[in-house]
C-alpha cells in the first residue's frame, strides 16, 4: 500500500502548489530564463520574482546560477518527474486494487460464502 | 397548500473550511461555481456581513437570465452561512424568498464537509423544479474550483457487475478483505457501513504491519462512495477518495478519484490552473531540447 509521502516530494508539491511557480516551471521547461525572464508575465518585482525561485530551488526544482548580475534559472526535470512516479504510484496502487475488484466480482459470487478458494490475486 | 419542499446535500471537499467558506462568500469566487457550462456568471456581488446583499446573475446560451438575489442572514467564518434567495429570470419570478444554508464541518486540516440545505422551496415558485440539477452542476463546479489546490490520482474500471453490487463491495468488510489487501497479508478489516461510520485495513508486506483508517463521508448507494483514507502511524494527513458508479451496459464504470489534501492549506487562497498540468509541464521537461 501507499506507504508515505516523501518529505522531498511534499517539498515540490508544495512549491507547485502555486500558480505562479507552475507557470515559471511551465516557462523553464523550454529552457533557460532569467529571474527578470520569469518575473515579466506576472508584473512582479525582481525581489518577489526571486522569493518564488528560492522556493522552487529548495524543492530542487530549479538550480540557479550567478552569471555577473544576472541569475540564470533553469529546471532540474529529475525532481519533477519524480512528483510524477509518485503519483504515478497511487495510480498503480487503486489501479492494481480495483482489477482485483473487477476480478472478484467477474467471478459472479454475490455470496461470500460461495466464493471459489483460490484468491483473485497473490 | 402543499408543504414547501426542503433540498439537503452534502459533499466533502478536499479543501480547508476556510477555504469554501470564501468560495461560499467572496463574489470573486461565487463567479467561478455558481453555474456550470455552457452558462456563465456575469456578476456575482456579495456584502459579506449579517444583513448584507447577495447577487448572482447568470447568463445561458440563448441570452437567458438567471438572476439570485438574497440578504446573508447569519454569518459564522468557517462555519456557517444562512441567506434568503430568490429566483428572477427565464423561468419567472419568485414571490417569497427561499432560504439556503450552508454547514462546514471540518474533519482534516484540508478536508470539509459542506452540507446544503434549500428550505422553504413553495409549490409554484419559478424555479421549483431546477434545485436539486441546479445545486448539484454548482456543487460540482465548486469542487473543480477547489482542485486547484489539490493533488488528485483518478482511476477508471469497468466491471462485470451492477453498480449495487460493485458498491457493495467497498463497504462489507467480508468482501473488502478479499481484494484491498493487495500483495500484503491482510489481518484485519472492518467496515462500518453508513455516513460517519468507520473503515479500518490491517496489512503486514515485508515484515511491516501498517493500519489504515477512514470514515465514510459520503454514501449514496449505488451510485456514489466517498471516505478519509490515512495511515496513522505515517501522518496526520487524511486524504479523501470517491468513488463513482455508473451503469454501464450488464456492467457498471467505476471512477475512483483519490484526492491529497495535505499541506495545501497554506495556500488555500491562491488558485490557477488544475493539477493535472503537471504531467505536461513534466512531458515537456523531459523532452530532449
Amino acid at each position: 500500500m501507499v506507504e508515505r509521502a516523501a518529505d522531498p516530494l511534499s517539498l515540490v508539491f508544495r512549491a507547485l502548489g502555486d500558480p505562479t511557480r507552475r507557470e515559471m516551471v511551465r516557462r523553464l521547461s523550454a529552457g533557460e530564463r532569467s529571474v527578470g525572464e520569469l518575473a515579466e508575465p506576472f508584473r512582479m518585482s525582481l525581489a518577489a520574482a526571486s522569493k518564488h525561485v528560492q522556493v522552487l530551488e529548495r524543492a530542487g526544482l530549479v538550480r540557479r546560477r550567478v552569471e555577473g548580475r544576472v541569475h540564470r534559472c533553469r529546471l532540474d526535470a529529475e525532481r519533477l518527474a519524480e512528483a510524477q512516479r509518485w503519483l504515478a504510484h497511487y495510480e498503480r496502487f487503486w489501479g492494481e486494487r480495483l482489477d482485483a475488484l473487477a476480478s472478484l466480482l467477474a467471478e459472479d459470487a454475490p455470496d461470500p460464502a460461495d466464493a471459489p478458494p483460490t484468491d483473485p490475486r497473490p | 397548500m402543499t408543504a414547501p419542499r426542503t433540498v439537503t446535500m452534502v459533499r466533502t471537499l478536499a479543501a480547508p473550511a476556510a477555504r469554501v467558506y470564501a468560495a461560499l462568500t467572496a463574489g470573486a469566487l461565487l463567479a467561478r461555481w455558481m453555474t456550470a457550462p455552457p452558462y456563465r456568471v456575469a456578476e456575482a456581488f456579495t456584502e459579506p456581513r449579517v444583513g448584507g446583499a447577495y447577487r448572482v446573475r447568470v447568463v445561458g446560451p440563448d441570452g437567458d437570465e438567471h438572476l439570485t438575489t438574497g440578504t446573508f442572514l447569519e454569518l459564522v467564518p468557517n462555519a456557517r452561512v444562512v441567506q434568503s434567495w430568490r429566483y428572477e429570470g427565464s423561468f419567472g419570478r419568485d414571490d417569497t424568498p427561499t432560504e439556503v444554508t450552508f454547514t462546514l464541518r471540518a474533519l482534516g486540516p484540508a478536508l470539509t464537509e459542506l452540507t446544503l440545505v434549500h428550505a422553504r422551496i413553495l409549490p409554484g415558485l419559478a424555479h421549483y423544479d431546477h434545485v436539486e440539477a441546479g445545486w448539484e452542476e454548482c456543487l460540482a463546479a465548486l469542487e473543480t474550483l477547489l482542485d486547484d489546490d489539490v493533488v488528485l490520482v483518478r482511476v477508471e474500471r469497468r466491471v462485470a457487475a451492477s453498480p449495487a453490487r460493485a458498491f457493495d463491495a467497498w463497504t462489507d468488510a467480508a468482501v473488502l478483505g478479499r481484494w484491498m489487501g493487495g500483495t500484503g497479508e491482510l489481518l484485519e478489516a472492518t467496515a462500518d457501513a453508513r455516513p460517519g461510520g468507520s473503515l479500518r485495513l490491517v496489512v503486514r508486506r515485508d515484515g511491516d504491519v501498517v493500519a489504515h483508517e477512514g470514515e465514510y463521508v459520503e454514501f449514496d448507494r449505488p451510485r456514489r462512495l466517498a471516505f478519509t483514507w490515512a495511515i496513522p502511524a505515517f501522518s496526520e494527513d487524511r486524504d479523501l477518495v470517491r468513488v463513482t458508479f455508473a451503469p454501464d451496459g450488464d456492467g457498471c464504470a467505476m471512477t475512483l478519484v483519490h484526492r491529497m489534501g495535505k499541506q495545501w492549506a497554506e495556500y488555500a487562497e491562491r488558485s490557477g490552473a488544475a493539477w493535472g498540468e503537471l504531467a505536461d509541464v513534466v512531458a515537456a521537461s523531459l523532452t530532449p531540447s
